[in-house]
């Protein structure tokens, strides 16, 4: 029982060292260029280890992407509590989003030109796991939102969600494509994402 | 006329562009290319069109009026606004997977740098040309009155530009098809131009 918990948590360390060496790899190269054995090399570890926590290059991204998603998910739904005003959460939330995955280095090789193409694919496939860790940021707004009936006519948690985590990337690559500063970004929000998903408070 | 001169010089340049990027890849294409595929000598080519960004940018506007001009009609001719958008993006979408310089300017996102920062963008202005009267004669028609200030004009002239470049993303990227397109846009896209500017979100900070 002790050296089961003990390999459990050993194998985290050599997941959370793979990690590590993966993302410093693919700040340098594209995730493309970089191969299983670049990140061995730089987390000094074997190839046969890495095959023990990862199956390929693949579910190492996702298990990095599903990591970051789920970071910022736990300081999402801390946001919004701050404010009662229902579209006003919704627009400090997304808002804070951008902001934090702009400053994600995990984020920024994820969604850089030279990656997108594989990041979405590795995304798209799985994106269930994806969705489901986005949705607990939001989800006690929509839950108050659909309590209150604001939510706007024919729409569904579902699809709100997957709308809003393509929108937040694409904020988050047009905020470093542009000059678009933080006022802007949030008029943005506010103005024209936030009034397509609720309804005008009476 | 000098006029029409440089026109067809302009015409000849972009041209020359579009084939060069097809060619090389929009990174790697330099003025020297530019110049031996449209015959003017690199003096010329750096007088008249400066550096290698502002040619970019000349194509983006280039292919966008072409573009525009080509649309209008189908925008004229549709029932009313809703219509009208849908057209527009749905029909830039199929353009930009087309066209592959437009293409490689989305897949760079160099096509936000160029067209949203640049207050100048000829582009711009002929969406603005062709949409600010579109909106504003829904708003009439729906509401008897229209409140958008010049600033509620550009800002959504803006974010229909963000979306056009999102969508064309979104397909080329993302291989997401056109049902599911004209689904985000009736849900989350078109309603936000039917809206009159809420009165407590229109005051800058």
């Amino acid at each position: 029982m002790a050296s089961s918990r003990k390999t459990q948590s050993d194998n985290e360390t050599l997941a959370d060292d793979l990690i590590k060496a993966a993302i410093k790899c693919f700040d340098r190269f594209s995730i493309r260029k970089t191969t299983v054995e670049d990140i061995c090399r730089e987390a000094k570890i074997s190839r046969p280890t890495f095959y023990k926590c990862f199956k390929n290059k693949r579910e190492l991204i996702l298990a990095i992407a599903g990591r970051e998603t789920r970071r910022l998910s736990l300081a999402m739904a801390k946001v919004g509590r701050r404010h009662k005003d229902l579209r006003r959460a919704f627009t400090e939330v997304i808002y804070f989003t951008v902001c934090e995955s702009r400053k994600s280095s995990v984020v920024r090789f994820l969604l850089n030109p030279e990656n997108l193409e594989f990041t979405l694919d590795v995304v798209r496939n799985t994106e269930d796991t994806l969705m489901s860790q986005h949705d607990i940021g939001l989800m006690p707004y929509y839950e108050k939102a659909e309590r209150l009936q604001l939510l706007r006519e024919g729409l569904d948690v579902v699809e709100i969600t997957r709308w809003l985590q393509m929108l937040e990337s694409l904020l988050v690559i047009y905020c470093n494509a542009s000059n678009l500063n933080d006022d802007e970004l949030y008029r943005i929000i506010e103005k024209f994402i936030v009034p397509a998903i609720l309804k005008d408070n009476p | 006329m000098p006029e029409t001169k440089n026109n067809d010089r302009v015409t000849q340049v972009m041209e020359a562009v579009i084939t060069c990027i097809q060619k090389y890849g929009i990174q790697k294409v330099t003025m020297d290319d530019v110049a031996d595929m449209s015959g003017l000598s690199r003096i010329t080519l750096y007088r008249e069109f400066g550096n290698k960004q502002r040619l970019l940018n000349g194509v983006l506007d280039y292919r966008g009026q072409q573009f525009n001009a080509k649309i209008k009609e189908l925008i004229l001719n549709a029932k009313n606004l809703e219509e009208a958008l849908e057209i527009y993006f749905i029909t830039t979408c199929r353009a930009a997977v087309k066209d592959e310089s437009i293409k490689a300017m989305v897949e760079t996102h160099y096509v936000f740098q160029a067209v949203l920062d640049s207050k100048e963008s000829p582009l711009k202005k002929s969406v603005c040309d062709v949409w600010i009267p579109a909106i504003r004669k829904s708003h009439i028609e729906r509401y008897g009155h229209y409140t958008m200030t010049r600033e509620d004009e550009i800002e959504i002239i803006d974010w229909l530009i963000i979306m056009q470049a999102n969508f064309s993303r979104m397909t080329i990227e993302a291989n997401i098809d056109e049902d599911q397109i004209r689904r985000y846009l009736r849900r989350f896209v078109i309603p936000i131009f039917l809206q009159q500017p809420r009165a407590d979100i229109g005051s800058t900070a």
